[in-house]
């Protein structure tokens, strides 16, 4: 019996008849799925019907908080939101911050939330007290607003999540921010919520967490204590990540691998003319940074601004500072004080910039080479530039002629101007790609084909920021992980690495890190290994748990949350790159370049990329020709009880 | 002889490891309102801590803190005024 990490309930609400239902958490699901992500991908298979309209009240939000959040395991902060997306797929959205911290404190592992509310309402768990109370006064606020009024209003002991008018107005590229700071929704989660007229979710905590009695505790400090909490301190990008966040390293990487993509993914720009503007000096020229931690976090990379002039003098305060780069280099802003405006802007209303800069930039590419013109576009004249992309924001906001196309999302884009252009967009599973893989193929890209977790991307991918390490950087990975070497001869062919096949384990490290609510950045999850985690999960909740278990649980756990995608209907034909990175080049300073393999020699075009996917699915022990977990995979799992 | 706990709340991130790891130790429980260590952290800057007259400056949260808002103080440094929650 497990008697510490977690909570032990699960809290059923129904916003259409306001009833609120208790259940425990039943130990035999914690064994089979281990937590957090598990046990929520256990309830979407559960709750969620096949098929069923994103925007429709039956459409649930399960929240969830793995064993290890509300302690004080490094980097243990991590909460999932987990629905059917506007995008189509059912993905986790993962935010940090106090809020999962919070729900464990307040008594539960989970919330999961159905029906819709006569009018708009945020849900208030304060320990056993879980109620609806009325937000008319809250709806139409934006992100900052609405938080700030909610912590007036209920104490600043609390942790919000909220959503802007980007939500309410079921816009599919739109964010929600869980204590003003920490972004997660990618996807729609918003709109979803939106659609309930939730407006916010606010939790207060004051029971704590336990550890588990049947082990000494001191047996859990002890593999904290020893040596773990230095090492997460010793990073060394620590500190440029301190002062400027991912701005204050990323940019370096970049430059080093031959720029940034502009004019929607045609050509790169060198990393000597963008990061004047927007590297990490420009950033500490602008404003004041102030390093924001979530709960057990030792090397933050969120932060805050107050900006030293210009019109906007304090931005509201979001994680995404890597997003004023991308913003300022894809639509040449002559500074970063138009990136603070423009993301002051998106982060306010609730809407993600990453999906909403590739559908601008794809918008402008299309105008500007003649295949659609003003009239198409309500008579706006577009260009990379800072009025351009203002123009387009408030028209998306308002879902007003073309803005309505691009709040609908991809399908809507295509359907309007034509099939054809799909091959000027960047995009898979209607979701924008945000890392150029022309520049170097990693497992970040491959996880764009074939997940579905968008997180995926930024998270535990060891060739994120250094495309082109050496295989033994690799290797030296692997062993961190501690997962078993059996696969090495396939992975690892003569000097080179077999990206595809990587790219498995990968996924099942973000997976296991989900599944125990740890933190997927590279900083932070580089002090683990399924050795230690094992120890710390049987000292904390008391169920002895192998590391050879650990690793089984989190391939289960990433083939169960492919079996419920492939109920939604996503098989083979839905892993693709897109049509660019396959077929044309991206001009460089002195050579184009082409989609490479990781030798840098072979060129990935639709027939290599189509091997590469056989090679992804034979790993995985999956159909090749559907690209769907065989019978025998399920079963070797213990999933053969959710075979389709 | 370590000296007596002294806060720099200009360096605190809003963390909660001082609180966690405090309840931990002397209460058995992650909770940091069992704490000896009371903090407000506005994401716009400077956070308040006060410490409880019931620490007994075993310096486990000075140990924890990732980011040196918590020491002991040496000769010259000013000393917090204890008597939080």
């Amino acid at each position: 019996m497990y008697d510490g990490g977690f909570a032990g309930r699960i809290a059923f609400v129904n916003l259409s008849t306001g009833d609120v239902r208790k259940e425990p958490l039943d130990e035999s699901a914690i064994r089979k799925f281990l937590g957090g992500e598990g046990i929520n991908t256990k309830l979407a298979y559960e709750l969620i019907k096949p098929g069923i309209d994103p925007l429709s009240p039956d459409n649930p939000i399960i929240i969830g908080a793995g064993p290890f959040v509300g302690t004080s395991v490094p980097s243990s902060s991590k909460v999932l939101f987990t629905t059917k997306l506007l995008t189509g797929v059912i993905d986790h959205c993962v935010a940090g911050m106090h809020f999962g911290s919070m729900l464990k404190w307040a008594g539960y592992d989970h919330i999961v939330i159905t029906g819709k509310a006569n009018s708009p309402v945020y849900l208030r768990v304060f320990d056993d007290d879980v109620e609806m109370c009325d937000a008319k006064d809250l709806w139409g606020k934006d992100v900052f607003e609405t938080t700030d009024g909610l912590w007036e209003k209920e104490g600043y002991e609390c942790s919000i999540y909220a959503i802007g008018p980007a939500g309410e107005r079921l816009i599919m590229s739109s964010l929600g921010f869980a204590d003003r700071t920490a972004h997660a929704g990618k996807g729609g989660l918003p709109a979803v919520m939106g659609s309930k007229n939730l407006k916010a979710i606010v939790v207060r905590g004051t029971k704590g967490v336990n550890v588990s009695k049947q082990h000494d505790k001191k047996a859990f400090i002890n593999v904290i204590a020893d040596g773990l909490y230095d090492e997460a301190k010793t990073h060394r990008n620590r500190d440029s990540m301190l002062e400027a966040g991912l701005l204050g390293f990323t940019p370096f990487m970049m430059l080093n691998y031959g720029g940034y993509p502009r004019h929607n993914w045609t050509e790169l720009v060198p990393g000597d003319e963008f990061m004047p503007k927007f590297g990490p000096d420009a950033l500490k020229k602008a404003a004041e940074v102030i390093p924001i931690a979530s709960s057990s976090c030792a090397s933050c990379c969120n932060h805050g601004f107050k900006l030293r002039e210009g019109k906007l003098k304090d931005m509201a305060h979001s994680s995404i500072v890597f997003d004023l780069l991308d913003l300022g280099v894809r639509f040449e802003f002559k500074s970063i004080e138009e990136s603070f405006e423009c993301l002051d802007k998106l982060n306010r209303y609730g809407l993600e910039e990453q999906n909403l800069s590739t559908m601008f930039d794809y918008l402008i590419a299309l105008y500007k080479q003649g295949i659609i013109a003003s009239k198409d576009i309500d008579g706006l004249e577009l260009d990379w530039n800072f009025a351009t992309v203002m123009k387009l924001i408030e028209k998306v906001i308002n879902r007003e002629g073309v803005g309505d196309v691009i709040a609908r999302g991809w399908p809507s884009l295509f359907e309007r101007f034509g099939k054809d252009t799909e091959k000027y967009a960047i995009v898979m599973k209607n979701t924008s790609g945000i890392l150029e893989p022309r520049l170097g193929i990693g497992t970040e890209s491959w996880v764009y084909a074939t997940g579905f977790r968008v997180q995926d991307i930024w998270g535990a991918s060891p060739s994120l920021f250094s495309p082109g390490m050496p295989q033994v950087s690799f290797k030296r990975y692997w062993e961190r992980t501690g997962f078993s070497k059996e696969p090495w001869e396939r992975v690892f062919p003569e000097k080179t690495v077999n990206i595809s096949r990587l790219t498995t384990t990968t996924q099942d490290w973000t997976t296991l890190l989900n599944c125990l609510g740890l933190c997927a950045r590279g900083w932070q999850y580089r002090i683990y290994n399924i050795h230690n985690l094992s120890q710390l999960y049987t000292a904390l909740t008391g169920i002895e748990v192998t590391s050879e278990q650990l690793a089984m649980a989190a391939e289960r756990v990433f083939n169960f949350n492919k079996l419920l995608n492939v109920r939604e209907g996503f098989t083979r034909k839905d892993d693709t790159f897109p049509y660019k990175w396959l077929n044309e080049p991206i001009k460089g300073k002195d050579k184009e370049l082409w989609l490479r393999d990781y030798d840098e020699k072979t060129r990935i075009d639709p027939s290599k990329f189509e091997e590469m996917l056989d090679e992804y699915y034979d790993e995985r022990g999956w159909d090749i020709k559907q690209g769907v977990p065989t019978k025998e995979t399920l079963q070797r799992l213990g999933l053969e009880e959710y075979q389709m | 002889m370590q000296g007596k706990m002294v806060t720099h709340p200009e360096k605190c991130t809003g963390c909660m490891l001082c609180q966690i790891w405090c309840s931990v130790i002397f209460k058995g429980i992650f909770n940091p309102l069992k704490s000896k260590i009371w903090i407000r952290r506005p994401e716009t800057g400077k956070a308040e801590i006060k410490i409880s007259k019931e620490c007994n400056d075993c310096g486990l949260c000075v140990r924890y803190c990732p980011y040196g808002a918590l020491g002991f103080s040496i000769y010259g440094e000013e000393q917090p005024q204890k008597g939080g929650e």
